[in-house]
């Protein structure tokens, strides 16, 4: 005779959330530094807006602003970032417990309205990518650098930051805009050359 | 009380047949598991008087509730007689304190996720721990009663099962420790000179409780020749003053044997608080042995002070940091300590949730 058991997991799937709209333009952005209490997490951050400087004209930074919260913002801090920000940087996710909250950080930005870049450290991949699944955001794509972070010497963290750069730049729809920037310059000339 | 037919099942031709199905879809431990019936989570529904839907616990971060169906699907799971059931309701309740983390809950999450590798701890007072057989002597830690066993084992298969921390997601423990299979003890009250943790923390003696924190792997204190109150303190302050744990900080248990709580308590008369102030003052650690070691540490003027032109950093916040219990058998000078990671409660503040039986 079949014996029926209950089930021990929760039937909770998650409504999936849509990420938020990329910028339509590289120049004169303004892009938010939202750095956890991680050691050397606000000294990361800082190390790719100065590499961004030279890949987005008239970009602004707003911070390094540190969470209020352990791992994470208050409400007001995200707030004032969803309101002054077309684009945020958020990590560091170098351990268990921050590699889930930075996505737990950069899937709430999402969520507003404001694209995000968050910074995890390899270990901890399943871990960040488990958690962005739990915000509804299954497959959300995060710049990935070796680890560690903390430890680093600032001539090391500023090797990370190289590692980081062009996947922000692709976590941001920068890459895709130049790209259809590019299309568009060649279109144009295919047009010059016709007429 | 009826399970809703809501509940979701799967069905097998055999309790065996189950047992590995729940192990293939990752459901266990590893270890063999009790089949979560309707006939048997309703038993331990009905020993708690709880309605099943109600929530214990909501952890927002990754958006589980933990129901208490699901709790008692998961006691079951582990092998918790009905009657044990009540004890791990209580320590989910204790979970969901909103002291947990001083004001910051992501505390309790961080204390599952984190590389850290902390085990929730539970601490049981009163008279429950008769009730259920609980041991609290000789093998305090090993597998020496059931209830010890299968309630620990039901709370690390809640964490696993409905929290969704598994070790190959989201608890990354970069050690962990044994008590991730499961991490309840029982105070040794009648072998205790002092009163025991509830009566501290202001429940009646005939009340039932359960302390919980994350909490490290205990430490092994040795002292079979001290004589002196001092003496034996020394020995557990130095234990707790350990490098290793000297960043993080913040509350801990010094689960103190009986034969050293005779002579601490009882042959020389000391207080509780007097003992927990000994140990305050002396869990400490020069600054210049952290900079040798090279730990960096935020500044923080409750824990540094300086002293005899010394500055220390203090492991304690103040003397209600430190917990002390009485546990084990009375038959060597040995105590443990059980330092806490993720784990800021208040100042002075353990928590502690009653244990209700209907």
């Amino acid at each position: 005779m079949a014996i029926e058991a209950l089930v021990p997991v929760p039937d909770d799937a998650v409504a999936e959330v849509r990420t938020a709209a990329r910028p339509t333009r590289t120049e004169r952005l303004v892009v938010g530094l939202l750095a956890n209490t991680k050691r050397n997490a606000p000294e990361l951050l800082t190390a790719v807006a100065a590499l961004l400087e030279s890949e987005l004209p008239g970009v602004e930074f707003v911070g390094p602003v540190v969470t209020e919260g352990v791992m994470l913002p208050s409400a007001a801090q995200l707030a004032d970032l969803v309101d002054r920000c077309d684009a945020v940087l958020t990590g560091l996710g170098d351990c268990g417990s921050c590699s889930a909250t930075t996505m737990h950080v950069a899937t709430d930005f999402e969520a507003r309205g404001v694209p995000a870049a968050a910074i995890c450290t390899e270990p901890f991949l399943a871990s960040a990518s488990a958690m962005a699944a739990r915000r509804g955001l299954p497959g959300y794509a995060f710049a990935r650098v070796a680890h560690p972070v903390s430890s680093l010497e600032q001539h090391e963290i500023e090797e990370r930051a190289q590692e980081a750069l062009p996947q922000v730049l692709t976590i941001l729809g920068i890459d895709a805009l130049r790209a259809a920037a590019r299309r568009e310059e060649f279109v144009a000339g295919i047009g010059e050359v016709a007429g | 009380m009826r399970i809703p037919v809501t509940a979701a099942t799967v069905t097998g031709e055999s309790e065996s047949a189950l047992a590995d199905e729940f192990a293939r879809r990752g459901w266990t431990d590893g270890l063999p598991v009790t089949v979560p019936t309707a006939e048997r989570v309703n038993a331990c529904l009905a020993a708690a008087g709880r309605e099943p839907d109600e929530v214990l616990l909501s952890v927002e971060e990754n958006r589980r509730d933990v129901t208490v169906r699901l709790a008692a699907v998961n006691a079951v799971l582990a092998g918790c007689a009905a009657e044990q059931f009540p004890v791990v309701v209580a320590a989910i309740q204790g979970w969901a304190d909103p002291r947990w983390g001083a004001g910051d809950r992501t505390f309790f999450y961080m204390s599952n996720a984190s590389t850290g590798g902390g085990a929730q701890l539970t601490v049981v007072n009163g008279p429950v721990r008769h009730a259920l057989g609980m041991n609290s002597g000789t093998n305090l830690y090993g597998p020496a009663a059931h209830a010890n066993v299968a309630i620990g084992r039901a709370l690390r298969l809640v964490l696993r099962n409905v929290l969704g921390f598994r070790p190959d997601t989201l608890d990354q423990a970069t050690q962990g420790h044994p008590g991730k299979l499961g991490f309840c003890l029982a105070e040794n009250e009648e072998q205790s000179p002092w009163e025991p943790l509830h009566v501290e923390h202001g429940f009646s003696a005939d009340d039932s409780t359960v302390m919980v924190m994350s909490g490290r792997g205990p430490e092994p204190i040795e002292n079979r020749t001290g004589a002196s109150a001092e003496g034996i303190l020394h020995t557990i302050a130095d234990t707790l003053s350990r490098l290793g744990a000297m960043v993080p900080g913040g509350p801990v248990v010094v689960v103190m044997g009986p034969e050293h709580a005779d002579i601490v308590g009882s042959k020389h008369g000391w207080s509780k608080q007097e003992a927990k102030r000994f140990l305050y003052e002396n869990f400490r650690r020069p600054v210049a042995d952290l900079a040798r070691a090279e730990l960096k540490f935020r500044p923080d003027p409750v824990r540094d002070r300086t002293e005899g032109g010394i500055t220390y950093r203090y492991g304690a916040r103040d003397p209600g940091d430190i917990a002390l219990i009485v546990a084990g058998g009375r038959n060597a000078g040995i105590s443990s300590v059980i330092t806490s990671w993720c784990y800021a409660t208040p100042p002075g503040e353990f928590i502690l949730a009653p244990v209700r039986m209907p």
